[in-house]
């Protein structure tokens, strides 16, 4: 049954007057009140946060890990030969003098697609105004870095260490206001 | 943080919490067992969606109604021993208006309330302590409207039957 209070057969029904005495004795009974525990239980559960809702943020929590994890397996998954041509900075002049070295014997493979892991420290040294070409002052900065790089030899299929320390000197011009 | 239906929830139970207690209660018999039923009912009606509900209070009644009749299956199952049911009204609340007004009728009264039909007690409590129209409470119990207001008719027939009796 599925009634409304809009398609009752009959109004009159609500307002019978015949019982109109023995429901007013009906409504000054002392019926029995919940007690306040209850009323706290209520609110208590209204103040939890719903399961749907706590669902929903567990749901986009994942979602977005996923996407990290999707966005950050190309970078993971770079070779080596790549990641040091790709901090290669083409304005940048080159110290002749201190050539990146690698401190391990074995060399990384150009072709090393098993790497899985790759840190770099660098530190940045300005050294101030060094010259001055065609009138304007040029300043140096000195870039030291230590790219370490954890890969599996594919000769061995042992992890490797890969250090590759690097000296950069960059030069650049001052504009002049 | 309360959202909208959270407090809807909130706003119904302050509305009704006399009237579905109640029910719960003329229906347990045991005002512990009222309260958990309270409880089910507005646990369940928390993992609903409620804001879109045309009668959300019908919902609540029909949600207290079936708690209530789950307490009294389980207690059934777990208890040999019959307890003795609480009444439904409680008259030891001193109050000196109401003692000095008809307080000989009114306890009359509420002893033949309990006296009632399920059914028709049923009805005489969502349609006094819960406010609801006749049709909300067909709706509730799953009932023709008719029979609804039959059962109602029938109920209050025999209370004032008996109080014309005393006086």
């Amino acid at each position: 049954m599925n009634y409304s209070d809009h398609n009752l057969p009959d109004l009159r029904i609500e307002d019978d007057s015949e019982f109109q005495e023995i429901e007013d004795i009906l409504r000054r009974l002392p019926v029995r009140e919940p007690s306040a525990m209850i009323d706290h239980r209520i609110e208590a559960l209204t103040r939890q946060v719903r399961w749907v809702d706590a669902a929903r943020f567990m749901g986009l929590g994942a979602a977005a890990m996923l996407a990290l994890a999707i966005g950050a397996w190309p970078l993971l998954h770079r070779p080596a030969s790549q990641l040091v041509a790709a901090d290669r900075n083409p304005t940048a002049i080159e110290n002749p003098r201190q050539r990146p070295s690698v401190s391990n014997a074995s060399k990384p493979a150009k072709s090393a697609s098993s790497l899985l892991l790759e840190m770099t420290n660098s530190r940045i040294t300005d050294d101030g105004v060094v010259a001055v070409l065609d009138g304007t002052p040029v300043q140096r900065y000195h870039t030291h870095s230590i790219q370490k790089v954890w890969m599996v030899d594919p000769k061995t299929g042992k992890p490797v260490l890969v250090t590759i320390p690097r000296d950069q000197v960059t030069l650049r011009r001052i504009e002049a206001y | 943080m309360v959202c909208v239906a959270d407090a809807l929830i909130l706003d119904i139970y302050q509305r009704h919490r006399r009237g579905l207690f109640a029910l719960a209660l003329s229906i347990t018999g045991c005002p512990m067992r009222a309260e958990d039923a309270v409880h089910d009912a507005f646990a369940r009606l928390c993992r609903m969606d409620l804001a879109h509900a045309s009668n959300a209070d019908a919902y609540a009644f029909i949600a207290v109604r079936n708690a209530a009749l789950d307490q009294v299956r389980r207690s059934d199952r777990a208890m040999s021993v019959e307890q003795v049911p609480v009444a439904l009204f409680d008259f030891s609340v001193s109050d000196p208006e109401r003692r000095a007004m008809d307080w000989e009728q009114q306890q009359c009264v509420a002893r033949e309330v309990e006296k009632l039909s399920a059914d028709q007690r049923e009805v005489v409590v969502m349609r006094i302590y819960g406010g609801l129209r006749f049709a909300q409470i067909a709706a509730i119990l799953g009932a023709p409207l008719p029979t609804v207001v039959a059962r109602y008719r029938r109920a209050l027939q025999r209370l004032k039957q008996r109080l014309e009796s005393i006086v």
